[in-house]
């Protein structure tokens, strides 16, 4: 009996301790075991990196191009996979050199789509899909518009020509009856992998 | 509990525990020592564990790399959104040559095209980091060309790491600022 006692005893002092870090842990809203915490910084560079290359590609006119790097017979992005849609890095524009440079360079997933109005509401596309998104994912949007005379990247005239031919068709219609097309959102999600 | 002891009490005892054995005359001690071995090392291990686990509880307010971190994302938002760019309408797109005179510490150390007071040879008052502990590296990464302002961390030094991709001359640039 006595026996038993002593190592009941070491026991019970031993759930009394842990319990005591427990109630700790719980009192403390953010402990290392926190998984945001270690990554915030590192959330908050990809942030900023999103969106610096997001506004670089608009300020240097790459931006508009991959939006128009369309296959208008085949109804994909020019190249891409067969699901219409790159899936190993960027588009094989200037723009997606850039995201392939700043992103996958370093081990980066990041995916892109477009999202633009349609007559019922939103329309989205994607054009880079790296998979899922991980919990710990940053993203950053930038507004792109499209006019009536902007040229297609498969080289078959501009975004009027396109809406005029019954046999071609672009991802998003033309919201506008004057010389704008349409305006785009462009999305770019990242996170680490 | 241990499967030697059990029959201790009731089997006869070697000849050198007889005075042992003798002590313990009430059945019901069993195993004492070994239960006693056994409680008090789960405790001493408990009580070692947390200890060890106590101060990491507070770690992430105690760290030292804490205000570097952000140091280092303030002072790159402040060169890629509004020192080096020329129109603070437009982030993060530089004006090339503002950049390049803004590392060049030969050079003059302001200019009125440029949003800078004082270039890279005030590094740090330039930037607004004002305490004496701190150091700070700043390193315009473009396809061609690398412009570094302040001196090199030094070997296993704690250093945090902003990054901004901007654009430098038509071109697609990286700004690291290194803070430790």
């Amino acid at each position: 009996m006595r026996a038993q006692a002593h190592t009941l005893e070491g026991f019970a002092a031993a759930i009394i301790l842990l319990s005591g870090v427990l109630f700790a842990l719980q009192a403390t809203a953010v402990t290392p075991l926190t998984a945001s915490t270690s990554n915030q910084h590192i959330e908050n560079q990809q942030a900023a990196v999103a969106e610096g290359t997001l506004a670089a590609a608009e300020a240097n006119g790459t931006l508009t191009p991959t939006l128009l790097y369309w296959n208008t017979s085949g109804d994909r992005f020019i190249g891409s996979g067969s699901d219409g849609t790159y899936a190993g890095g960027g588009p094989p524009t200037r723009f997606g050199a850039a995201l392939n440079r700043t992103f996958a360079a370093d081990r980066i997933a990041f995916n892109v789509e477009v999202s633009y109005r349609t007559a019922g509401g939103r329309g989205r596309t994607r054009m880079v899909y790296m998979g899922s998104p991980s919990d710990n994912a940053v993203a950053a949007t930038r507004t792109v518009v499209l006019f009536d005379d902007d040229p297609v990247g498969d080289g078959s005239g501009t975004l009027a020509d396109v809406a005029d031919d019954p046999d071609r068709e672009f991802y998003a219609d033309d919201t506008d009856g004057g010389p704008l097309y349409g305006v785009m959102e462009v999305r770019i999600v990242v996170w680490r992998i | 509990m241990g499967g030697g002891g059990v029959s201790d009490d009731a089997g006869p005892p070697s000849a050198s525990a007889a005075g042992h054995v003798a002590d313990c005359r009430s059945r019901d001690r069993g195993q004492t020592t070994i239960d006693y071995a056994v409680g008090v090392s789960v405790f001493l291990l408990v009580v070692a564990f947390v200890f060890a686990f106590a101060p990491s509880l507070t770690a992430p307010f105690t760290s030292d790399a804490t205000d570097a971190v952000v140091v280092a994302d303030r002072s790159a938002d402040r060169i890629a959104n509004d020192l080096l760019v020329e129109d603070p309408a437009r982030p993060t797109v530089l004006n090339a040559s503002c950049t390049g005179a803004f590392f060049d510490t030969d050079g003059p150390d302001r200019s009125d095209d440029c949003r800078y007071d004082a270039n890279a040879s005030d590094l740090k008052g330039s930037l607004g980091v004002i305490s004496p502990s701190r150091a700070v590296n700043v390193t315009v990464v473009g396809s061609e060309t690398t412009l570094a302002a302040g001196p090199s961390p030094p070997r296993g030094a704690d250093v945090s790491v902003a990054r901004r991709a901007v654009l430098l001359g038509g071109a697609d640039a990286t700004v690291i600022v290194r803070v430790w």
